[in-house]
């Protein structure tokens, strides 16, 4: 198709990118692409580097060295970039004294794209009380808010830092349907950092991982799934089907094992393997992060 | 999917022409519960108006013209303000992706506009105080400037340049604790106090005292009273943004 070369076009491009705060180093030599119109998973334990990779990206922090392009600019300080972005951070300020009206109304004077009906029926369907003060909200509604103002803002790069804090599940569950409603009608670039893997892992397109301040991880969602497997049965056997691949984690009780294996297996194998009384199972993006982050850290150390 | 939706995907970002600066905005953000900005100093300015009124009413007070110094509520009030909107608007803002040259750009407008309208509004009422014999109980309230000089711009001129002085001192306050928290506040304070300390000293030294009365006494009225303020307004300003152009929440 001919739209393919512009599809191309990254949203965003960071090359060489390097964060140090003192002595710490939180971002160290990192590149990537972000593409237009996806769903980015962001993943990655605490302290990895996921915020201040977001805030560089957002122009609320500098970089120490590299290059970063977002939206065809830099985005420090660049009015034009930044008007397209929406980012929502666990630690977001809102104005104490203000009501939740006043700050989506706010919010709808700064975000271009912003969407009242749609923030209204966000409003209503998370029982957001109106008039109260963002002081007197609790944990769960101040995250409330922080959702509603990022799929209201409908920014065509919007990102999602840890943006459930005290969310119950239900309130999580809701999120994630009204995300993934309006992404279908209204496609945008999203990047979703949280530390709830499993919960959205049907929701991403892609995954990027970082751990200690580099990029483990960064491949399409359906490609890391195919990526391992998971194999259950006789020690033996399980492990003659790990031999020679990458053993992710392993864990045996007598004489059976349970091996996360960073290999495929092909048709008449899996039927082998079914025989011997070994079960397959795909791997879920929780455990392949946990086991490639702990992983990491032991070549690291 | 991917090709369904590249089209949309290449309009370039959303740009309506004339509206690339987002300062409207940020006002607006400013400006968004404005009973707050307008209730609160009138009510804080009644309340003490009408608690004065009273005593003054029951002292009989009929001979000098007493001065209450409630006036200067209005510049706590300014303090109060422009330290949250630093602390928290600030913050907010950064948060909706506007820049802080946006949101500098739009706060000092506003201190503009709010000193002037206050700066207004506190003489139109010292006017009314001058022409009624202090409310009918020679209670002097909003008179501060008429100590200082009969010229009515120049009275207008000190209120305004003096709530302006507050204001970009709460800027600048603010701003230094953005950027370097409460660690660049204290040296800031310990700066401040340093250099007040040495130049008084060298004053005292040089037995210069008497000279620095006389300048007072002796300059034009509008050097002291409107431009000195405002050359410190402009010295806050430029601390202000020289600290706010880097700092990230």
């Amino acid at each position: 198709m001919t739209v393919t070369a512009i599809d191309a076009e990254p949203i965003v491009s960071v090359r060489g990118l390097s964060k140090r705060f003192g002595d710490v180093t939180a971002l160290d030599d990192v590149s990537l692409t972000i593409e237009p119109d996806k769903i980015y998973g962001l993943l990655g334990r605490n302290g990895a580097g996921k915020t201040t990779l977001m805030q560089i990206l957002t122009g609320q922090d500098t970089q120490t060295s590299g290059d970063v392009t977002v939206l065809g600019g830099t985005p420090f300080e660049n009015a034009r970039v930044l008007r397209n972005i929406c980012f929502i951070k666990e630690s977001q300020t809102y104005v104490d004294d203000l009501r939740v009206k006043h700050v989506l109304a706010a919010a709808g004077h700064l975000m271009p794209g912003w969407d009242r009906e749609f923030a209204d029926r966000l409003l209503d369907d998370f029982q957001l009380p109106l008039c109260r003060k963002v002081k007197k909200l609790s944990r769960g509604m101040k995250s409330t808010l922080g959702v509603i103002i990022g799929l209201a803002a409908r920014a065509p790069l919007t990102l999602f830092d840890e943006p459930y804090l005290g969310l119950d599940a239900v309130a999580r569950h809701l999120f994630y349907d009204r995300l993934l409603a309006d992404y279908a009608e209204h496609p945008r670039t999203i990047v979703l950092s949280t530390h709830l893997i499993d919960e959205v892992s049907n929701l991403l397109e892609h995954v990027i991982v970082v751990d200690g301040g580099r990029i483990i991880v960064d491949d399409d969602a359906d490609a890391l799934r195919r990526r391992a497997v998971v194999a259950t049965g006789p020690a033996e056997t399980v492990d003659a089907f790990a031999a020679g691949a990458r053993v992710l984690h392993r864990e045996s009780l007598g004489s059976q094992a349970r091996t996360t294996v960073e290999r495929t297996a092909t048709e008449p194998e899996r039927a082998l393997l079914r025989a011997a009384g070994v079960e397959l199972e795909p791997v879920s993006l929780q455990d392949l992060v946990i086991a490639t982050t702990t992983g990491a850290r032991e070549i690291t150390a | 999917m991917t090709t369904q939706t590249a089209t949309t995907t290449m309009t370039p970002p959303r740009t309506e022409p004339g509206s690339d600066s987002r300062i409207g905005a940020v006002l607006r953000v400013h400006t968004v519960a404005w009973p707050l900005l307008i209730a609160w100093p009138v009510a804080i300015l009644a309340s003490s108006f009408l608690i004065s009124y009273t005593i003054y009413f029951l002292v009989d007070n009929d001979q000098e013209e007493g001065f209450t110094g409630s006036v200067f509520s209005v510049y706590g009030f300014v303090l109060a303000f422009y330290l949250q909107a630093m602390a928290q608007t600030f913050p907010f803002t950064l948060g909706m992706s506007v820049t802080r040259r946006e949101f500098f750009s739009a706060t000092a407008l506003l201190a503009l506009a709010q000193s002037a309208v206050f700066a207004a509004a506190l003489y139109l009422l010292s006017v009314v105080e001058a022409a009624t014999d202090g409310w009918g109980v020679w209670m002097r309230m909003f008179g501060l400037a008429d100590y200082l000089t009969d010229n009515p711009l120049l009275q207008f001129l000190t209120i305004f340049s003096t709530l302006l002085l507050t204001t970009a001192i709460a800027i600048a306050a603010g701003a230094i604790y953005q950027r370097w928290r409460a660690t660049g506040l204290l040296a800031a304070g310990v700066g401040v106090l340093g250099l007040g300390g040495i130049a008084a000293i060298v004053i005292t030294w040089a037995r210069w005292w008497p000279a620095v009365g006389d300048w007072f006494a002796d300059s034009p009225r509008a050097l002291p009273l409107v431009a000195l303020p405002l050359t410190g307004t402009a010295i806050a300003i430029a601390v202000a943004w020289l600290a706010l152009r880097r700092a990230t929440p």
